[in-house]
């Protein structure tokens, strides 16, 4: 199959951060300014049914006779609030391509194949998405085809959302799926240091485990139906998911299409999710590896939620490239100066509904750490330390607002590189989309980051990045004394 | 601020040959970024005999390796500094094959003049090959193709060591990276001499997003000047495979083996049967995808391995890339087949398998049915190959290599598939592939090899899975029975490669000279 169900991976090394952080980032514009001041490139067309539906459609016509129609679901690793059945969301990720569509086994996933699509999925901590890629012409059925008539793509996904149908086997067979998913991500040491920073900044919180569950939770999967579709009709609904279309299309004949197969779907109440706790003071924690790794050191810091529009937000989405990129100072204080580090980065997860983390990982020499233990590890803690809490003084640099528009340049310019594809334009759109629900989401991001200033930055930093809110993780093989001071 | 230009979105595309040389193709886009590709009609193919590896280093060097005034160069730290503010795109990027050389970079249309002052106009027009690069660059490049890929890598090891095999004898039989004694050789007078002969106006076509008419004579301006005395393309006379002959290459890692085999076909893109051949091919073996009946066969319904695929034109990029990167068109392609690694003990049972289902598609061909089920699965490719600007404009590159008209390999696509019927699909599978004449490389452990090589001279021991390995118990159901069956059939046929048509080489020998 060429549909590859996954979770959202952190961006790990440095070479590919470029497109995945035009990918991650995005902003909102409010209605009045955007009339002015259009960052976007493309028009939007938007139409909202009874029910809350939203349907966003973006005429991109150079992609000639193709169509993204992805469907954001507000939910994800984060609405995962029961005890012992973590790993729901993504779960459901896999169930949903099961549909039984006209009352057969393997319905849905039969059209799809005769109709000629691409089809994946993707779950995140605040999001599910569902991204077929199919011909314009295939979005309205029925299609012709030599197996027997095919329906349209908007009927097969109105169909799943609405009337999901799947019997306990399906469960099974994907909780198998997805625990084979879960073993190969645990030998990806970035995941298990993310692992035991969340467990212990967010006791309290959905944030606390990874959108692919707990170990002892997938393993119990198969057992986890009944939650599983109670996650469904909490969350699968109309107000709280939305339809984007971009490519080669006519927004009416979508509209008409979406408001024919989707009025049917019944809004309801969602369950709001608490946010986090304050933190209260410094963390520490370890994880104990089995295997000759090079040990990792990941420091991070509790950031405010999105509010697109805002300053704090704007200047969230500029940390990477101020902290990581291979212009940053305290990259090049790391990579080329001390060469204390082979790699530097972070895992771009701090733009999230709730108040999440920035976390900052270091990867370092496995010779060195044999030879000077701790000493090392504890040299580039406090290198990344420091490095991270200069953003408190960034305005006092003299060249202080030439680099902060240097870097809101190269962000500008690498998140419109970033909308390549159809199915790019469609993602990042949701990614942001998600926060306040405004279509001109991204139109307000960029203004906002217009208006930033030094003093924004320093602002900020003095906020967020003190010692209380601080978590040092760090990772490695064998007897040394976990727990870098 | 009003500074962003938003334009609407204009499809079709506009070719031109301008006067003095470079074919030019547009695409304009909405947006306010500019992205360009610039094809240098120059690859490994132009090495000299005993400097393997030029091509490659003349088109790194020509980014990293300075540019501009010599007492205040463009080093590549300084490059870095300049495009930094126009986002990462601006950084030129360059890939160099076997007969092109692609350049590609993505740049905000309101710095658009300063960057083919600063960036393009020197880079082409003063490159100063500093040696200090050229020895990293070198450096590099050695560290591929002395250990890396010899070592490192099985998969793609097989496959570029079968590109190289099929070409044997000809300027298209060495890696483009390069041999590790043509890389030593190479020197800065070497490259710029290339640069000189090759890097040229006239042996360049151009293909961007550019929409206004000012820019674009600006991009032209700050390519370099026609070549005084262009440097000629060396000719290229394949010779055909006759029979089978089997290279075995040992690599000292490899725990599992890899199957390739191949042999050239003499159509390209630009021939009226390549879309009925193609349609088949998918329906064969499909690259990266369930669809193929390989695929189906060999790891689908009995296990062998991760994946089973075959191909009409060189696809570069494998393993990794799922889909055809256009920049790598050629004049001369070959069909082949991929066997991706299986234990070493299935290896002689799965290369006859291959040949076994290749005779029998030939011989049985598709039904409509199949023929119908394979155009679709084909035109649903499209779908990825057009999925971004730059592989838009990539391919109308390609076309301008193949010599093809509007509306090119993606414009044409859907419609050539639809038209394909049954009898052209197999007419054209018939007519283009066969299975008498064929080079076979397989990849796989030191210890292996004299073993391998015997049996396969011989015709002994080759046995797929045992029963209890399929999972098969007595009494076996009717649907595991035709699966056995045909296993047998498999077992059975003769491979017929002589001992005197076997060679077996160390992977590190592969690439010396």
């Amino acid at each position: 199959m060429d549909r590859m169900p996954e979770v959202r991976m952190p961006r790990v090394h440095l070479a590919v951060t470029t497109p995945l952080l035009a990918f991650l980032v995005l902003a909102c514009a409010s209605e009045e300014q955007g009339a002015s001041e259009r960052f976007f490139p493309y028009q939007m067309h938007t139409r909202t049914l009874d029910n809350g539906l939203r349907v966003m459609v973006v005429p991109a016509p150079e992609f000639k006779d193709m169509v993204t129609f992805l469907t954001p679901v507000f939910a994800g690793g984060r609405n995962e609030t029961e005890q012992g059945k973590t790993g729901l969301a993504h779960l459901f990720e896999h169930v949903m391509f099961r549909h039984e569509f006209g009352g057969q086994a393997g319905g849905y996933d039969e059209h799809i194949r005769r109709m000629g699509a691409h089809n994946n999925a993707t779950t995140s901590y605040d999001m599910t998405w569902y991204y077929p890629t199919t011909f314009t012409a295939n979005l309205t059925g029925p299609l012709d085809r030599p197996a027997g008539p095919t329906a349209g793509l908007i009927e097969l996904e109105a169909s799943r959302f609405i009337d999901l149908k799947v019997d306990e086997k399906t469960f099974q067979t994907e909780s198998g799926a997805v625990l084979g998913e879960y073993r190969r991500g645990h030998a990806v040491p970035e995941l298990r240091l993310l692992e035991s920073m969340s467990a212990a900044a967010f006791p309290d919180h959905p944030y606390g485990h990874l959108v692919i569950g707990l170990a002892k939770d997938v393993e119990n999967m198969p057992q986890a139906s009944e939650a599983a579709w109670a996650f469904f009709r909490n969350y699968y609904a109309p107000n709280n998911a939305a339809v984007i279309a971009v490519g080669d299309v006519q927004p009416e004949a979508i509209f008409a299409e979406v408001e024919k197969r989707y009025s049917r779907w019944q809004r309801q109440e969602i369950p709001r999710i608490p946010p986090r706790k304050d933190p209260a003071g410094e963390l520490t924690t370890h994880v104990a590896w089995d295997a000759d790794v090079s040990p990792r050191i990941m420091v991070s810091y509790h950031t405010p939620a999105m509010q697109p529009g805002t300053a704090e937000t704007a200047v969230t989405m500029l940390l990477s490239e101020l902290l990581t990129s291979q212009s940053a100072p305290l990259f090049q204080k790391l990579r080329y100066e001390k060469q204390t580090v082979t790699a530097f980065s972070d895992l771009g997860i701090h733009e999230s509904a709730d108040p999440f983390v920035l976390a900052l990982v270091a990867e370092l020499a496995l010779g060195r750490f044999k030879k000077d233990g701790e000493v090392y590890v504890n040299d580039v803690r406090s290198d990344v330390v420091a490095g991270v809490e200069a953003l408190k003084s960034f305005s006092t640099a003299p060249d202080a607002a030439e680099t902060l528009e240097m870097v809101k340049s190269k962000y500008r310019n690498d998140f419109l590189a970033g909308l390549n594809s159809t199915l790019r334009i469609a993602s990042v759109l949701a990614q942001y989309y998600k926060f306040n629900r405004d279509p001109a989401v991204i139109d307000t991001l960029m203004q906002a980051i217009g208006r930033v200033s030094p003093s924004d930055v320093d602002a900020y930093a003095s906020r967020h990045f003190t010692a209380e809110r601080r978590v040092i993780t760090t990772l490695w093989a064998g007897q040394h004394k976990a727990g870098a001071q | 601020m009003r500074t962003l230009v938003f334009l609407l979105a204009v499809t079709g595309a506009v070719a031109a040959q301008t006067s003095d040389g470079p074919s030019v193709v547009s695409i304009p886009a909405a947006g306010s970024l500019y992205e360009m590709q610039i094809v240098i009609r120059a690859g490994s193919a132009e090495d000299p005999a005993g400097r393997e590896g030029l091509a490659s280093l003349t088109g790194r060097l020509l980014i990293e390796g300075g540019f501009g005034s010599s007492a205040n160069p463009v080093t590549k730290e300084r490059l870095a500094q300049i495009t930094r503010p126009w986002g990462a795109a601006a950084m030129p990027t360059v890939t160099v094959d076997k007969q092109t050389t692609t350049l590609a970079m993505t740049v905000p249309r309101p710095v658009f003049a300063q960057y083919v002052e600063q960036v393009v106009k020197p880079m082409f027009q003063q490159p100063l090959w500093l040696p200090a690069e050229l020895d990293r660059v070198r450096r590099e490049a050695l560290t591929t193709v002395e250990s890396r890929l010899p070592f490192e890598l099985q998969e793609e090891l097989g496959l570029e060591g079968l590109d190289n095999f099929i070409f044997a004898g000809t300027p298209l039989q060495h890696l483009a990276a390069g041999t590790v004694e043509g890389l030593k050789a190479a020197s800065r007078d070497d490259l710029a001499t290339f640069a000189r002969g090759y890097y040229t106006r006239d042996n360049m076509s151009v293909a961007s997003t550019i929409s206004d008419e000012k820019d674009r004579s600006l991009l032209l301006a700050g390519l370099p000047a026609a070549a005084t005395s262009p440097a000629s393309r060396r000719p290229i006379q394949v010779q055909p495979v006759s029979g089978r002959e089997l290279l075995v290459v040992t690599q000292p890692g490899a725990i599992a083996s890899g199957i390739h085999a191949g042999f050239p076909i003499s159509i390209t893109r630009n021939h009226p049967d390549y879309w009925p051949l193609f349609v088949g091919n998918v329906f064969f073996g499909t690259h990266r995808d369930s669809f193929g009946r390989l695929y189906t066969l060999i790891r689908e319904e009995r296990g062998y391995n991760y994946g089973n695929y075959s191909y009409v034109e060189y696809l570069a990029g494998r393993p990794s890339f799922q889909f055809p990167p256009p920049g790598t068109p050629r004049t001369h392609q070959y069909f082949s087949i991929w066997i991706r690694p299986v234990a070493h003990q299935y290896v002689h049972f799965l290369t006859k398998a291959s040949m076994f289902e290749l005779e029998r598609l030939l011989r049985d061909g598709l039904t409509a049915r199949e023929v119908a089920e394979a155009k679709i699965k084909a035109r649903t490719l499209y779908l990825n190959y057009a999925a971004s600007k730059d592989r838009q404009l990539g391919y109308r590159l390609d076309d301008l290599f193949y010599g093809m008209k509007e509306p090119g390999y993606l414009g044409d696509m859907l419609a050539k598939i639809d038209a394909a019927t049954p009898d052209q699909v197999n007419g054209a599978l018939r007519k283009h592939l066969q299975a008498a004449n064929m080079k076979f490389l397989i990849v796989t452990h030191p210890d292996q090899a004299a073993g391998l090589v015997d049996a396969i001279v011989t015709g002994r021991r080759a046995s797929g899975k045992t029963m209890e390995e399929y999972h098969i118990a007595e009494p076996v159901p009717p649907e595991k029975r035709a699966l056995l069956e045909r296993d047998k059939q498999w077992a059975a046929y003769p491979l017929g490669i002589a001992r005197e048509r076997v060679k077996v080489v160390k992977a590190d020998d592969l690439f010396r000279r």
